[in-house]
């Protein structure tokens, strides 16, 4: 909503301090975007002196100036006085808004660094036409010599309300200030904030606007609350006055013809949206509200001569004359029935609609337009009456002799107030104020709202009028006094309440510490979109061909294609991340944690709420670390890199019984995956991410090892603490094994075994060679393993571990048929 | 013998005395004076002389040894410290040249922010509280006082999967959820997570954000509590001397609604031209509990009364280190995540 100033002085004495007033607003609730400076107005027009004047070599009537503002600058000026006068003059420096002259109409322009008859001039030298301080544009304003150089030109003219210098905020309007979508409603917030008077609008001479011949016919569903008329002949169309068509364009809207344009004018300062027609073209001048009927058709007045009417989606609420609609209500007008040069006779339509009726119509229609705005939000039904009488006093400037020949009024409404109780005691506590009931009262009253003691001591009973339709209840009431008075008077406190018992989440807490695992372990995290695209979570199964259970929930709205469904997978964005990062750092170690979409499917086949797992997952490629003087090559990740990142993962979290096992499973290559298992349940895949996958990352030729595991599932398992192991306090003895074995036997099972023969005293086993080659056999390979022995209670023996290295190679040999090299 | 004795005296000493470094030295130790080396071995010749000489040639023989003991001790030190000397020397080392590189891992700064915002308000006793992104038109807006086709769903652009099931499009969803475990107990808690809004990507604006909220619910809740609870907040984040400054606004699930703003960070107030030479900055939105919205969620309006607050981790990221452009945040250019280095 834009508010230029001189039309809100008409209706509150405002001051001029346009700063405090822009602070007040904000403060109560009503935010200002921009202010707009016009003319004289902007702190960019100021005051200069003329030091140096020539005449331009190109152009005899053009002079180049020098001008002190204190500070000099050039201005090219072709105004014929500028070579005589005081020198003090006006300048717009590049930024002001000025008037534009060049134009029919009012106009503006901003003042912009440009280069003039070949000079580059910094500035303008304005006329009073161009000041909006008068209407005289022979040349430019000179002042006295007392105007001190540099001040805003501001302060040395007398204001003057007839001024077209102005100054237009632009408010932004939320859905509970509604009513500020006018002149006049801005104006009663502005009087509640300062506890000033508004200046209500004289209702001109003219019949009452009341039920008569012309009422119109409801709608059956009451979605048209209220419906007023009037028939008005002797209308002569034509251009509106100057000063309306310059408040419409300070307003935002375009002026058309003066019957538009009072509508226009009405809207703007009520905030009741009209409509009028040409009584000439209407079927039937008694107007009906219905819905409209399947495949209707209407040429709306902002459609092109020649193109189709649109087809009406079936149903919205229309204006209907006879059996043929002539605007969709609230929303636009047809052009059939509009107004045009030689119309005389008119029909004008001030209704009320219920907003949610005009959001649909919005919405089904695609049309937006100023009336449906405010409809949209909410107006005030006890305006239409009034914005008739309104519109007609403003047509008689153009039309002295219209005639107002039939009325009309229908409503199904009641536009009586109503009324909250409000205590003082509820507001305190509420609040927690301490403030008197004469403190509670003032700010109602200013707002235009009637209160009375109630029955109850400390009680207020506040009769809200229709215009104020934000107010239901007593929480209303409660905000309202608190904005009026102010939120800074309310104390600043601490809860009094006791803490409730602790609702922390351990699924939260144990989560969090896996992210701080995975960040010691050296990996970086990165955040992804929640929302991916089914090109991207399928490239993952561009090696294994797409499994038919993979199904994802997919948007009804998506903005890109994208992110068009719900990420089923954490690695199709981790790869893609690498992908961007490969071009310009080569290790990238980087992990995320977060939830993934699967989708549930229904029994009646509709969309229902998602699983959303919360996974983990990682890759790692390229070196370790920054190759640098100390190591120019360091070593590159690697699956064992993965490998150990899950184990000490585990051994972070306090997870226990993890193994691995080898699998096959997307994205990872034949041969180099495994999956993570837990007491027989698997919670992940880890391994070498394919080349097939790989390539449809931009990461070609790299190797990628990586991981993702379902966290969630997994932590249930995590214990809270670390369990404690006692340090062996005696030597312990360190001895070794070498056996051959297959190609496909497991290292974990020779583990197994091996720690299953050593009993109570193997505290662990180690592989620390696996050889294949020249000595061994093809398809064997070698095998280095160190039992590390402790009795834990005393000195570990030689001899001990010698038959202990003798029961566990027989073991061995026996259960997994290994040569056993002494 | 005496005469041997001095030469191999003078001989013991001036092979000492050559010796160049410890490893000289330990040598020069195993030939003379370990238990079978040279010097050692004259006590054994003690025997071999005439008796009369012979307390004379052993006090000789004494001494020779514990001189030679004394002067391999002083070479030793001596040697000792030329060693340390040169593994310094070797040592030396231009400490302007580049260390060697480390492999360290980070958060994200959202994860930053998101800890460090939610743990002020965990030290004031509000426990984390999560809920489905993925959500029931419902809980995100009817129960929230946003029937459909209310005006205020204008403000929040919204990706649907269905009808009525959408991208949660602030964590107040989570308010519902909270509410209907708990009640009627209080309640004190903080909902951490990302929101979505169906919105094109730019510079000023994302598809997902992190946001922030706080509800606390309890018979004796104030308004003032809420301007208690968020001076506190502004204090720990911003600095002691922080202000709030509190203006009206609009949420539909609030009544009264407010904006919370502070002191601009980077001019303290003066103004300057990221705080649009206001001197305060929008800091979030605030408001209590409308008691709709208290009875969606299972509690008696007439008995408790509830204040809620809620912030976007984003906006504070890129106010704090001055970035301009929000995509940034998830585009994940390790040249940028780099940067936070926490």
């Amino acid at each position: 909503m834009r508010v230029p100033l001189s039309w809100l002085r008409e209706f509150v004495p405002i001051g001029t301090n346009v700063d405090e007033l822009v602070e007040r607003l904000t403060m109560s609730g009503i935010e200002v975007e921009t202010i707009e400076y016009i003319g004289v107005f902007s702190p960019k027009v100021i005051v200069g002196q003329i030091t140096t004047c020539t005449v331009s070599p190109k152009d005899p009537k053009v002079h180049i100036l020098t001008v002190s503002t204190p500070e000099p600058i050039t201005v090219v000026s072709a105004a014929p006085n500028v070579a005589h006068g005081s020198g003090r003059v006006a300048v717009a420096l590049p930024g002001a808004t000025i008037i534009d002259r060049s134009k029919p109409g009012f106009a503006v322009r901003d003042v912009v660094l440009a280069t003039l008859y070949g000079v580059s001039s910094n500035g303008l030298l304005c006329s009073d036409a161009e000041l909006g301080i008068g209407h005289d544009h022979s040349g430019i304003r000179f002042f006295g010599d007392d105007a001190q150089i540099g001040a805003p030109a501001l302060s040395v003219v007398p204001i003057d309300p007839s001024w077209e210098a102005d100054v237009v905020l632009h408010l932004s309007i939320l859905p509970n200030i509604a009513r500020c979508q006018s002149i006049i409603g801005v104006a009663h917030e502005v009087a509640a904030i300062f506890g000033l008077q508004v200046t209500d609008l004289r209702d001109d001479a003219g019949p009452s606007i009341q039920s008569g011949p012309l009422d119109p016919i409801l709608d059956d569903a009451g979605n048209c609350r209220r419906f007023s008329v009037a028939e008005v002949s002797d209308v002569t169309v034509g251009p509106s006055p100057a000063w309306l068509q310059r408040r419409l364009i300070l307003a935002g809207m375009q002026p058309k013809n003066n019957v538009v344009d009072a509508s226009n004018y009405v809207m703007l300062e009520m905030g009741q949206p009209t409509h009028t027609y040409d009584a000439t073209k209407l079927t039937n001048r008694v107007l009906s509200v219905g819905p409209s009927k399947s495949g209707e058709k209407l040429r709306t007045i902002i459609s092109d001569e020649q193109a189709e009417p649109m087809v009406l989606p079936s149903g919205i609420l229309t204006i209907r004359s006879g059996d043929d609609p002539v605007a969709i209500a609230g929303v636009m007008g047809g052009k059939e029935t509009s107004v045009d040069a030689q119309t005389s006779e008119i029909l004008i339509e001030s209704a009320n609609f219920d907003l949610i009726t005009i959001r649909r119509s919005q919405k089904q229609t695609k049309l937006f337009s100023e009336s449906s705005a405010r409809f949209s939000r909410g107006v005030d039904p006890a305006l239409t009456d009034r914005a008739i009488r309104r519109i007609l006093a403003i047509l008689r400037f153009n039309s002295p002799l219209l005639r107002v020949h039939s009325v009309g009024d229908s409503k199904n409404i009641s536009l009586d107030d109503f009324s909250i109780t409000l205590s003082v005691s509820q507001i305190n506590t509420t609040l927690g104020t301490q403030w008197s009931l004469s403190e509670i009262e003032t700010p109602l009253r200013r707002a235009g709202l009637r209160c009375k003691p109630g029955t109850a001591a400390d009680t207020l009973d506040v009769w809200i009028p229709t215009s104020r339709g934000d107010i239901r209840e007593a929480c209303d009431l409660i905000e309202e006094v608190a904005r009026l008075v102010g939120y800074d008077r309310i104390p600043e406190t601490m809860p009094t309440d006791p803490i409730p018992q602790a609702t922390m989440d351990r699924a939260i807490r144990v989560r969090e510490k896996a992210r701080d695992a995975m960040v010691r372990l050296g990996y970086q995290e990165i955040m992804t979109y929640t929302l991916s695209s089914r090109e991207v979570e399928t490239a993952l199964f561009a090696a294994h061909g797409v499994p038919e259970s993979w199904v994802a929930l997919e948007l009804l709205n998506p903005v890109t294609v994208e992110r068009s469904i719900g990420r089923t997978s954490l690695l199709a964005g981790l790869l893609g991340t690498l992908g961007l990062n490969a071009r310009h750092t080569n290790g990238c170690h980087l992990f995320e944690l977060g939830l993934v979409i699967h989708p549930q499917s229904s029994p009646s086949g509709g969309v229902i709420l998602p699983k959303e797992p919360v996974h983990l997952a990682m890759v790692t490629s390229g070196p370790l670390t920054a190759p640098s003087m100390h190591e120019p090559e360091p070593r590159r990740a690697d699956i064992a890199d993965v490998i150990e990142t899950i184990r000490e993962f585990a051994h972070l979290l306090h997870l226990d019984k993890i193994e691995f096992e080898p699998a096959t499973a997307p994205p990872f290559q034949q041969g180099a995956c495994g999956k993570i298992v837990r007491e027989g349940q698997t919670f992940g895949y880890f391994g070498l991410i394919h080349p097939q996958v790989l390539g449809r990352f931009d990461l070609g030729g790299r190797m990628v090892a990586g991981a993702e595991l379902r966290l969630d599932a997994l932590l249930a398992h995590a214990k809270d603490h670390a369990t404690f192991r006692e340090i062996p306090r005696f030597p312990g003895i360190d001895i070794d094994i070498a056996i051959i074995v297959p190609e496909e036997m497991l290292a974990g099972t020779i583990v197994t075994t091996a720690t299953a023969a050593g009993g109570d005293l193997v505290c662990g086993v180690e592989i620390f060679d696996v050889y294949r080659g020249a000595q061994i056999q093809a398809g064997q390979k070698a095998i280095a393993l160190r039992l590390k022995l402790n009795a834990r209670s005393r000195t570990m023996q030689m001899e001990e571990a010698i038959d202990l290295r003798q029961r566990v190679a027989a073991a061995l040999r026996a259960e997994l048929n290994a040569v056993v090299r002494e | 013998m005496l005469e041997k004795l001095q030469q191999y005296y003078s001989t013991a000493k001036t092979l000492l005395q050559n010796t160049a470094n410890l490893a000289d030295l330990e040598s020069f130790y195993r030939e003379h004076l370990a238990p079978s080396g040279k010097a050692t071995n004259w006590k054994r010749e003690i025997g071999k002389v005439p008796v009369e000489e012979r307390r004379a040639f052993g006090q000789a023989v004494n001494e020779v040894t514990s001189e030679l003991l004394a002067a391999f001790e002083t070479r030793r030190d001596l040697l000792k410290l030329k060693d340390i000397a040169e593994t310094i020397a070797a040592q030396a080392t231009d400490v302007t040249l580049p260390g060697r590189p480390l492999r360290v891992g980070g958060f994200h700064p959202s994860t930053l922010a998101v800890r460090e915002v939610s743990g002020v308000f965990q030290r004031m006793g509000f426990m984390p509280f999560e809920s489905a992104h993925v959500e029931l038109d419902r809980n995100n807006f009817e129960y929230l006082n946003m029937p459909p086709d209310h005006p205020a769903r204008d403000m929040q652009d919204t990706f649907y999967f269905s009808e009525d099931i959408l991208l949660r499009t602030h964590t107040s969803s989570g308010q519902i959820h909270a509410m209907r475990r708990f009640a009627p107990e209080p309640l004190r808690i903080v909902l951490p997570g990302l929101c979505y809004r169906h919105e094109n990507i730019t510079p000023r604006s994302e598809i997902q954000f992190h946001q922030v909220e706080g509800l606390l619910i309890g018979p004796n809740v104030r308004m003032s509590d809420l301007k208690g609870v968020l001076l506190q907040f502004a204090r720990q984040m911003f600095g002691p001397n922080q202000q709030i400054r509190v203006r009206g606004s609009y949420f539909p699930f609030t009544e009264p609604s407010v904006e919370v703003d502070i002191r601009c960070t980077l001019c303290s107030g003066e103004g300057c031209r990221v705080c649009k030479h206001t001197g305060w900055l929008e800091l979030l939105g605030a408001g209590m509990v409308h008691p709709a919205v208290l009875r969606f969620g299972g509690y008696d309006p007439e008995k408790v009364r509830g204040i809620a607050f809620g912030l976007g981790i984003e906006r504070l990221i890129l106010l704090r280190h001055g970035i301009d452009d929000i995509r940034y945040i998830f585009q994940n250019d390790l040249r940028f995540l780099r940067q936070f280095g926490e």
